[in-house]
């Protein structure tokens, strides 16, 4: 990633009134904001920046002219202040360069660096996801307009459009520009010759020649939507969800023969439709009916259709430059706010896949979701290089300009924050956010069960810190994780983490103590936790363990009865000993009620002659049993 | 004059202004100086006087030609009736094969009329007016492999015109064969914007050819982290901005 925005700075522009600056330094961003604080103004800004390099100047500078209908300066503006925004990118050497879409200047028309930026970054936000399915039931899904406001603009056909006049290239080979060349023929007057009658002049050589440019544009374009299409099905696959999008090109055509007759034609130019149709897939991908689904808004759900949405969303994404010549952004703005959490966990996945190629721009108002991606982000022991902020308003009642204004907190993740206590000697503020650390990675790690408290008159709680310390044992045990790396942690709660919490301004916190507890206690970042079995699989999954030694051939079938997952810690993988159900046994005939999988598992072993210590993997003896993939490659994040 | 790169019909002026626009990868000649070109009489001439002519490997050039046709290709033996003969001397065939099939020759030959329904005629007066690059041999046989499977893409999409996948392949080529031309043409341009298509090329081929794989070649004009794909899109995205500094330039190079 060569490129990436080190600050932005916005003036008098939507939200912001007086100069704003927003300054990530080359990290991806996550930003909490509430709704009315400013951050979709920072989207906008950015995603404006972007596009003025495609725009006629004047075009360009109507957005930051006051008196123009299509103004985006701050309504608050009197003073007929400067509006624009500047984006300064940086480099890994450290070598900046900036670029202003402003009222007083404009500099990013035709620079190459920006053009290809913008070709490479993306911006994405729940319009285009709710705007790709919002079709009545009755009506067949079209995403022609949408694909022609949202999407051509950014994406190449490979083949240059020519002029049917001259036949000279017209040096642009955007899907946006082959198609707004075939409408400017068709609707300029006397371009494509009319006859007397008012038709077309068939023998006229342009006339062939737009018929031609037409079938180009039809063959390319179909070619770029299968590409999308078999991508978008890739990706649904990853999420797995058992479905088949196709997009179908129904093509652009022009002066039709008439129907029923032999020589007359009509005349007219019918656009282009891309038709979405569906195919649910069976266990083994194929489809369930041989009939395409025709109107997914009636058959599926909300939050299947967002993911299919979403899956198109990136397949058009992967179809962009990535060269590293340039920056490369990717700008998302509370996206998700139709899924619940375990499928917007399953997207979380997906985006934060990029982060190795794009510098991310996340911004949400759902808090919950906002602690999702926190976490995502620390079990892939990326926190450094996040920078979290949090955006809120303040109204003009309050502030003291008297115009709304946003109010910005960087905000540091607990055990960075303990760091910075720490730095500054505040040695019980730092204490304090190491027990929040402590507690958030214990919910993080932990099985659902472990970290709820049941109360005698059954109502459920989060269990406290205490409790959550007091089954780490039973947890490492769980995954046989040893030797356990974090052997002091209860020394260091009844020291260190309670008088914080407890506001024990008496109780001493020693230094070095504290810098011990910071370091075990950051252990826990480095276990990272990969699911095998999420709860929609439980008792549905079915696996096999089979074991064959010495003439001992033992085959067990079961299903989870729990969610499963492994650890990997310091390069080695630890998997959780969950309650499974079994469903058939060969080979052995010793004890497995009551035994969880780890045990059974142990148990075989010694039963098929396997001396103690030299048990084969359990990752390497367990498998999916329809896909026949290896437990050890069955994990996601 | 207005050059336009890849629709010129006045190429004269490389050979006019040959010491400016000779680039790192070449020096533009008339075709005549790297090669012969004869019509059916002369080559049945030659080939009477000189037998060894008819085991070389030689490109011919249909006198008509239509849209979506290709235009030649290289063959050994007689030459096919209504054909104009280019008989390689300081280049190889497939590279002239490559040239004659590109962009700029393309829109020699049809006359500026690119898409036309109307049959054109090929005339030796016509190819021999042609200006080509004399590039040293690692690069005129990285552009007749490009070319080769331009071919064979081609001949698989005309008989299967519903597969997209076939459509997707000769697409790919056809845009590969003609940007390397364009680069070729128009090389100190795609330099400064920092395009490198030849390059990218070479090192594809290298790669495919170390780990015997051809499927390679189509992978880097495929997946979306490949460095050829990249330039390629680069190219197109920065089309308009070379087309117009190469026009500056030439304006430039004019007026001095």
């Amino acid at each position: 990633m060569a490129w990436k925005i080190n600050k932005i700075t916005i003036e008098n522009f939507k939200y912001f009134l007086n100069p704003f600056e927003l300054k990530p330094e080359g990290k991806h961003v996550l930003m909490y904001g509430e709704n009315g604080s400013g951050k979709s103004s920072i989207y906008w800004a950015a995603y404006t920046l972007f596009q003025s390099c495609l725009k006629e100047p004047e075009d360009a500078r109507k957005y930051f002219d006051k008196n123009h209908p299509d103004s985006l300066c701050n309504l608050y503006d009197t003073a007929n202040r400067r509006s624009g925004i500047e984006i300064e990118f940086i480099d890994d050497n450290g070598i900046k360069r900036s670029y202003t879409d402003g009222s007083w200047i404009i500099n990013t028309k035709d620079d190459g660096f920006v053009r290809l930026s913008t070709f490479a970054s993306d911006f994405m936000n729940y319009k285009f996801l709710s705007a790709i399915f919002d079709f009545k039931n009755s009506m067949r899904v079209d995403l022609f307009k949408i694909f022609e406001d949202e999407i051509f603009p950014f994406l190449s056909l490979n083949g240059q459009v020519y002029d049917i006049e001259t036949a000279e290239s017209l040096a642009k080979s955007g899907v946006e520009d082959w198609w707004r060349y075939i409408k400017y023929c068709y609707e300029t007057p006397g371009l494509l010759t009319r006859r007397s009658e008012g038709g077309v002049f068939v023998h006229d050589e342009k006339y062939t020649t737009y018929q031609n440019l037409i079938t180009d544009f039809n063959n390319r374009l179909q070619v770029l939507l299968t590409d999308i299409a078999d991508n978008a099905n890739s990706k649904l696959e990853e999420a797995k969800m058992p479905v088949k999008i196709s997009l179908n090109l129904e093509k652009a055509a022009f002066d039709k023969k008439v129907e029923g007759s032999f020589r007359s034609y009509d005349s007219i130019f019918y656009p282009p439709q891309i038709i979405l149709t569906a195919q649910l897939l069976d266990a083994a991908g194929n489809p369930v009916a041989n009939k395409d689904i025709n109107h997914p808004r009636s058959f599926f759900n909300e939050a299947k259709l967002t993911k299919m949405a979403l899956a198109i969303r990136l397949a058009i994404f992967d179809r962009k430059y990535q060269g590293t010549d340039c920056a490369k952004v990717i700008f998302v703005d509370d996206l998700l706010i139709s899924l619940d959490m375990s499928n917007r966990l399953l997207v979380v996945r997906q985006l934060l896949d990029y982060v190795d190629r794009y510098q991310l721009f996340i911004f949400t108002h759902d808090r919950s979701f906002y602690d999702l991606i926190c976490d995502s982000i620390s079990q892939r022991n990326q926190a450094k290089e996040w920078c979290y902020f949090e955006m809120y308003a303040i109204d003009e009642e309050v502030s003291e300009s008297k115009v709304p204004e946003p109010w910005m907190n960087v905000k540091e993740n607990y055990l960075q924050q303990s760091r910075s206590f720490f730095s500054n000697y505040e040695y019980h503020a730092s204490a304090n956010s190491l027990r929040k650390e402590c507690e958030k990675q214990l919910q993080r790690l932990y099985p659902r069960q472990m970290v709820l408290d049941t109360k005698d008159d059954g109502t459920v709680s989060l269990m406290s810190l205490n409790g959550l310390i007091q089954r780490l044992n039973d947890f490492y045990t769980r995954y046989d994780l040893y030797p356990v790396p974090t052997p002091l942690i209860d020394q260091y709660r009844k020291r260190i983490l309670n008088p914080a919490s407890h506001n024990d301004n008496k109780a001493k916190v020693f230094r070095s103590e504290l810098k011990m507890a910071m370091e075990e206690i950051s252990e826990f970042e480095k276990i990272k936790k990969l699911t095998i079995v999420d709860d929609d699989r439980i008792e549905s999954q079915e696996f096999v363990l089979e074991i064959d030694n010495e003439g001992r051939h033992v085959r067990i079938e079961f299903t989870p009865e729990e969610m499963w997952s492994k650890l990997e810690y310091k390069g080695n993988e630890y998997y959780e000993g969950i309650k499974i159900h079994i469903l058939s046994i060969t080979g052995f005939h010793g004890k497995t009620e009551g035994m969880n999988i780890r045990k059974l598992w142990k148990s075989i072993c010694k039963y098929a002659a396997y001396e103690e210590g030299s048990f084969p993997a359990i990752e390497s003896v367990i498998r999916d049993k329809a896909s026949g993939v290896a437990l050890k490659d069955l994990s996601a994040e | 004059m207005r050059i336009r790169i890849g629709f010129n019909t006045n190429l004269t002026f490389y050979i006019e202004n040959s010491e400016k626009m000779a680039n790192l990868q070449g020096i533009p000649k008339l075709i005549t100086q790297m090669a012969v070109v004869c019509t059916e009489k002369q080559f049945e001439n030659m080939s009477k006087e000189d037998e060894t002519i008819l085991d070389n490997r030689y490109v011919y050039l249909s006198t008509t030609q239509e849209r979506n046709e290709l235009r030649g290709g290289v063959i050994t033996g007689a030459l096919p009736k209504d054909s104009v003969a280019v008989i390689p001397q300081d280049c190889s065939a497939g590279y002239l094969s490559f040239l004659l099939n590109s962009m700029p020759a393309q829109f020699l030959l049809f006359e500026g009329k690119y898409n036309s329904k109307n049959k054109t005629k090929i005339t030796k007066k016509l190819v021999s007016s042609l200006v080509i690059y004399d590039v040293e041999q690692s690069s005129q046989d990285a552009y007749e492999l490009a070319d080769s499977i331009r071919e064979i893409t081609f001949k698989n999409y005309n008989t299967n015109r519903e597969d997209i996948s076939s459509h997707r392949l000769y697409y790919l080529l056809l845009d590969l064969c003609n940007m390397l031309a364009l680069e070729l043409y128009a090389h100190p341009m795609f330099e400064e914007k920092g395009i490198f298509i030849l390059k990218s090329w070479k090192e594809t081929v290298a790669e495919a050819t170390e780990n015997n794989n051809p499927n390679l070649m189509f992978d880097a004009l495929i997946k979306s982290d490949k460095k050829l794909r990249n330039e390629l899109m680069k190219a197109h995205m920065l089309l308009n901005d070379i087309t117009q500094y190469l026009n500056s330039k030439i304006d430039g190079v004019e007026n001095k």
